[in-house]
């Protein structure tokens, strides 16, 4: 298959996503890994040979996971330090060790696949997690906000330890870290007055600059034999205030992002699924699923109780929701081979299925009565 | 036995999703609470994108810029009867957050619109008026395009 046929094929089939997605109300995303283990598994479609489309899809991963940390408020984080770290350190390390565990001493996989496997696993979806916040009307409430900060705190527990656990160190861990905390500290000031004398110039020049920086620091990232999600995720944290101050750029970024680059990340994942290896590895699936489900509750309901006191099996639920996160831990594990593609298969339907199963749950059994200023 | 059988209804409950069907429902429903006298408060729930990848991708902003204006144009209907209703929005799935607002709120009636989805489109799509009045006790009233059906849960029947 040529590169232009299997351009066409990822286009379209993430075009056929959002045209299901409109009528059917199934999350874009989803229905692209879908559609892409269709094409995969019944209609022929091959990757063998493109080097283009990792690399697509890893800078799709890489932009997604920047706008993710843009959506942080840093404000709100303040104000819940204590507690947002405590659910959310605890949702993190909870799934983290125990799928882990059970990967490397139930499953038999190696060392940096079971590790691989509690990282993909750790995961909570801060997006779907709003999304339920505000079906309950508690997105604006002190716990919403607490919940939410707390997703991010898991997040960026998840990039940690993706950056820092498979890290082939070398000299250059040095410049990586040294760019990190420069971009922390001069990129914002240095961002808000740029784009300040740049916006609405011919050349989209303030969205280059986004997209050349978070670049740039996913190239030192890989000279330092790590990845990129740490820095894209912390330039994202470090610049959402001046992003929130810049709503048309943002918008800009967002756009092009979810339309061109984000399709490459998930139907390239979902390309890359055996059926085969989900259907034998069914019975692992669903014990996966409960093991991160599980640690989940074990982590979060404790700490829920302490620090929110109502609605703990609810919040748990919300904590146990993964996509994003999980999809680039798992897409990362597959392309450097810490995984293979069976182990792939299962991680992702695993991932998909806690994207999924809890959100249903949650909304039928444990939906918590509205907040007050939801009333009518 | 529910509760309007051989009662008037004191609370009403229109649905309205913004289609004609539902705005034909709200005017039934406003005709109904002028007559008994009774209370109107419509509904909208504003559908979400309920596994996003991002909060942005949400769009809660602009499911609720629609809903008001959905709500907005609603009211105004009823007003044109005489009727002041109070309006709700809320965010989720159609079918939990309506039965969810009937527990807070519970009506004695509610007033929907339905499309009358058949075949593939009803299996794809599902119905909503058709689940709400499978869970729910409250007798319903379906507004489509040919007229009005009445559905009481003690008849457990549904138009098609």
């Amino acid at each position: 298959m040529d590169e232009w046929t299997l351009l066409v094929i990822v286009v379209g089939l993430s075009l056929t996503a959002s045209l299901i997605s409109t009528k059917l109300g199934i999350s874009v995303a989803i229905l692209e890994i879908v559609l892409g283990i269709v094409a995969a598994n019944y209609l022929g479609v091959s990757t063998a040979g493109q080097s283009w489309l990792p690399l697509f899809a890893s800078v799709g991963g890489v932009m997604l996971t920047f706008l993710a940390g843009a959506e942080i408020d840093l404000v709100e984080m303040r104000k819940t330090w204590k507690a947002s770290f405590s659910i959310g350190i605890l949702s993190f390390l909870g799934p983290f060790l125990a799928a882990w565990a059970f990967a490397y001493l139930v499953l038999g996989w190696d060392w940096t696949a079971s590790l691989l496997a509690g990282v993909a696993l750790s995961t909570t979806s801060v997006a779907i997690v709003y999304v339920l916040l505000v079906e309950t009307g508690t997105s604006r409430t002190p716990t919403g906000k607490l919940l939410l900060s707390a997703c991010f705190i898991t997040d960026l527990g998840t990039a940690l330890a993706l950056s820092f656990l498979f890290i082939v160190p070398n000299e250059y861990i040095f410049v990586l870290i040294a760019a990190i905390v420069a971009s922390t500290l001069f990129v914002p000031p240095l961002f808000r007055w740029l784009f300040s004398h740049l916006k609405g110039r011919v050349g989209e020049t303030p969205v280059k600059l986004v997209f050349f920086t978070v670049l740039l620091m996913g190239g030192i990232a890989e000279l330092a034999g790590t990845q990129a999600v740490l820095p894209a995720y912390i330039i994202g944290l470090a610049l959402s205030a001046v992003m929130g101050e810049n709503r048309e750029i943002l918008l800009k970024l967002r756009s092009m992002t979810l339309a061109f680059l984000t399709p490459f990340f998930f139907v390239n994942a979902g390309l890359n699924v055996s059926v085969a290896a989900v259907l034998s590895g069914a019975g692992t699936i669903v014990v996966l699923f409960f093991v991160k489900v599980g640690a989940k509750f074990a982590g979060v309901v404790p700490a829920a109780r302490r620090f929110v006191g109502h609605d703990t099996v609810y919040i748990a639920l919300l904590m146990s929701t993964g996509l994003t996160f999980g999809t680039i831990a798992s897409t990362y594990g597959l392309t450097t081979g810490i995984i293979d593609q069976e182990q792939f298969s299962i991680l992702l339907t695993v991932v998909i299925s806690t994207a999924i199963l809890p959100t249903l749950i949650a909304q039928r059994w444990f939906l918590p009565a509205p907040a007050p200023e939801s009333l009518p | 036995m529910t509760r309007t059988e051989g009662a008037t209804p004191h609370r009403i409950l229109a649905l309205t999703d913004g289609s004609p069907e539902s705005l034909a429902a709200v005017r039934v429903a406003a005709g109904l609470a002028k007559s008994t006298p009774s209370e109107l408060r419509i509904l909208h729930v504003a559908g979400l994108s309920e596994y996003p990848v991002l909060i942005a991708e949400a769009d809660v902003e602009v499911a609720d810029d629609r809903g008001q204006l959905i709500l907005g144009e609603a009211a105004h209907v009823a007003r044109s009867l005489g009727v002041d209703a109070e309006v709700v929005l809320r965010h989720g799935p159609a079918v939990t957050q309506i039965l969810r607002y009937t527990r807070e709120w519970p009506p004695d009636l509610i007033v929907m619109g339905t499309r009358g989805r058949t075949g593939a489109r009803r299996i794809l799509l599902g119905s909503v008026s058709a689940s709400v009045a499978r869970r729910t006790q409250v007798s319903v009233i379906f507004v489509h395009s040919t007229g009005v059906t009445t559905h009481s849960s003690r008849v457990g029947s549904h138009p098609s």
